[in-house]
């Protein structure tokens, strides 16, 4: 069990060099110069040659440390973000660390949410769905669950908006700083990763009521909520687990969309904005930041998942 | 793969026979499959948006840009059938050019990540050793990129215009065909049959290609068709995002975040689009479990 716990945590180390690599190569090497991207942001639209001779260029270059061989240049990139150095904003000249963690809270507390609202529709459906199957209710919900695996968040949140906000206006549409006005945006992020957990339990519960253990439940006489809290439950919840953790990835992109539907700050509407205005250093950043986020996320499920499993707890 | 039913049907008709008897049932069961996989209602919904889709041209009452600042704002009537947006233009015509250019992408990105990631997949499920450790070790960073992350990425480095934004989505979503091919490939390989193949001296793409491939085909083809379900929803949430094609395109992800400015006083604009999408979305989705009942009876019946 440790030692396998100890792999775990270790596999993530390749993993995080695979990724950062990835984004530095996509990056660094793929796309125009970024010198020539640089003279072109700050010149301001003049033809980069008007303001920058070839010595300057030379001289930047030089001063970039893009003059290094591909290795040197990764590797120091690696080590200056180990020290929370993601270098500095085209743009803004900003440092690219101090953007994203004035952002990242924002995001955070979003898919955070919206994997709640995931997780509390998904399971409780689940569970109602599971306990009749075939019935007209079980047969509702599982159109439901496909509707919302099939509608696309982005106007799923703006039809919320319509009937929730406009026309029965029940939820605040804006503002940021009222705690409500996170509701709608998680209900949002959280309606996809819903469905599927529900459909999800609802196929787990519905098996696991066939089991010999819970029919053994019953000839002892257990009330019907006794099997379903010490017998069912446990069994069907434990997979559920592995599913929040593949859903947490959706959710961090999700939060992407529904930061721009909602006009909420985010690192998202970060990233997509430093993306149109071909913001490099911002991009790397924010790429290299989601996609931490997630593998350390399912770290943690993974490890959870461990503790909470005896069959794999003492094997 | 029908065997044990050939067999089943046979003897409860009375009629004893034996292993060698099957390949003459087999042409008798192959057609009614195709006839009652064209027949199924998600089959012809599907064709419908299709058709719709291809005469896009014909059928449109208005042009695809075809600016009408008197008409603006209109509410869905008979003229406009899904009303106009703020140009005056008709969102029903505009809907079907977007139907068009929603399925290109889609298929467009399933057919480039069904290409690499099949090749890939069988090479590494089949040569196993060095190429797989390589592949899958690519393969799992790939996957760590939570979503559409990688496609956002991808467009980011690329430029965002509508030709990336079909690479994009389309080498995202390689790692999923090629995990599904290499875990096919795996079995497929320890089969007699190719064993037999490599005792003889058959090269080895020779072998992936004749004896490995016919064998993954039918799984590769459900879950491409579910692919480009997920594809076209992507692609729509990255135009939205203004990552894909440029206004004045009708895209349907574009038209949805076009509406989002009126929303209050025009529902219609965004409405529509977005319902095209979930309505094409759904469609391809229970077309695709149809052909998994139609392909793999085995799968469907669990």
């Amino acid at each position: 069990m440790t030692r396998y716990a100890l792999w775990r945590i270790g596999a993530v180390i390749p993993v995080l060099l695979g990724v950062t690599f990835a984004v530095f190569f996509m990056l660094h090497v793929l796309p125009l110069d970024p010198i020539q991207v640089m003279i072109t942001q700050t010149s301001s639209g003049q033809a980069p040659s008007a303001s920058a001779t070839e010595q300057t260029i030379a001289n930047l270059r030089r001063e970039l440390g893009l003059d290094r061989p591909l290795y040197v240049q990764y590797a120091s990139f690696l080590f200056k973000g180990l020290s929370g150095d993601l270098g500095i904003s085209f743009r803004s000249h900003q440092p690219v660390v101090d953007l994203l963690l004035a952002q990242y809270p924002y995001t955070i507390r979003l898919a955070l949410a919206g994997l709640l609202c995931a997780v509390v529709l998904g399971t409780t459906f689940g569970i109602i769905a599971g306990l009749m199957p075939g019935s007209l209710v079980d047969k509702f919900l599982l159109l439901v669950a496909t509707l919302g695996i099939a509608a696309p968040s982005f106007w799923l949140g703006l039809m919320l908006i319509y009937f929730l906000a406009i026309v029965f206006p029940i939820f605040p549409v804006l503002g940021v700083g009222r705690p409500e006005a996170i509701l709608l945006p998680a209900l949002t992020l959280g309606l996809p990763g819903a469905a599927i957990i529900a459909r999800l339990t609802r196929s787990n519960l519905a098996a696991t009521m066939k089991e010999d253990f819970i029919v053994t439940a019953r000839s002892k006489g257990l009330s019907r909520r006794l099997i379903l809290l010490k017998h069912a439950l446990p069994n069907v919840l434990l997979p559920v687990l592995t599913v929040i953790g593949l859903q947490f990835g959706n959710l961090m992109t999700g939060t992407v969309i529904v930061e721009t539907v909602f006009s909420r700050p985010g690192i998202g509407r970060l990233g997509v904005d430093a993306i149109l205005q071909s913001d490099y250093p911002i991009v790397q950043g924010f790429a290299v930041v989601l996609a931490t986020t997630y593998v350390f996320v399912n770290l943690i499920i993974d490890l959870a998942y461990m503790w909470l499993d005896p069959r794999i707890r003492y094997a | 793969m029908s065997q044990p039913q050939d067999m089943m049907a046979d003897m409860q008709d009375g009629t004893p026979t034996t292993v060698l008897a099957i390949p003459a049932t087999r042409p008798r069961r192959r057609k009614p499959v195709w006839r009652r996989l064209l027949l199924s209602p998600s089959a012809i919904a599907l064709i419908i948006i299709v058709l719709l889709a291809a005469f896009a041209g014909v059928i449109a009452p208005y042009g695809e840009a075809q600016i009408n600042p008197v008409a603006a704002l209109e509410p869905p009537s008979f003229a406009h059938l899904m009303g106009t947006d703020t140009f005056g233009r008709d969102i029903f015509s505009r809907v079907l050019y977007g139907g068009r250019l929603s399925l290109m992408i889609g298929c467009s990105a399933a057919a480039i990540g069904a290409t690499i990631g099949v090749l890939v997949g069988m090479a590494a499920g089949y040569f196993g050793g060095r190429i797989d450790s390589i592949a899958m070790r690519i393969i799992d960073v790939l996957l760590a990129f939570p979503g559409t992350l990688l496609a956002i990425v991808i467009v980011a480095v690329l430029g965002p215009n509508l030709l990336n934004l079909v690479l994009a989505v389309g080498i995202a979503s390689v790692p999923g065909y090629a995990r599904l091919v290499r875990s096919l490939s795996l079995s497929i390989r320890e089969s007699d049959y190719v064993t037999a193949a490599r005792a003889t001296g058959v090269r080895s793409w020779t072998i992936i290609f004749r004896h490995v491939f016919p064998n993954l085909r039918n799984s590769v083809i459900v879950y491409a068709t579910l692919n480009i379900a997920t594809a076209i929803l992507n692609a729509a949430g990255l135009g939205f995002l203004g990552l894909g094609s440029k206004p004045p395109t009708a895209e349907w992800g574009l038209m949805v975040a076009d509406g989002r400015e009126t929303l209050e006083i025009a529902w219609w604009i965004t409405a529509f689009p977005g319902l095209s999408i979930l309505v094409t979305t759904l469609v391809i989705y229970s077309f695709g479990e149809t052909l998994t009942a139609a392909l793999d009876p085995r799968q469907s019946r669990q």
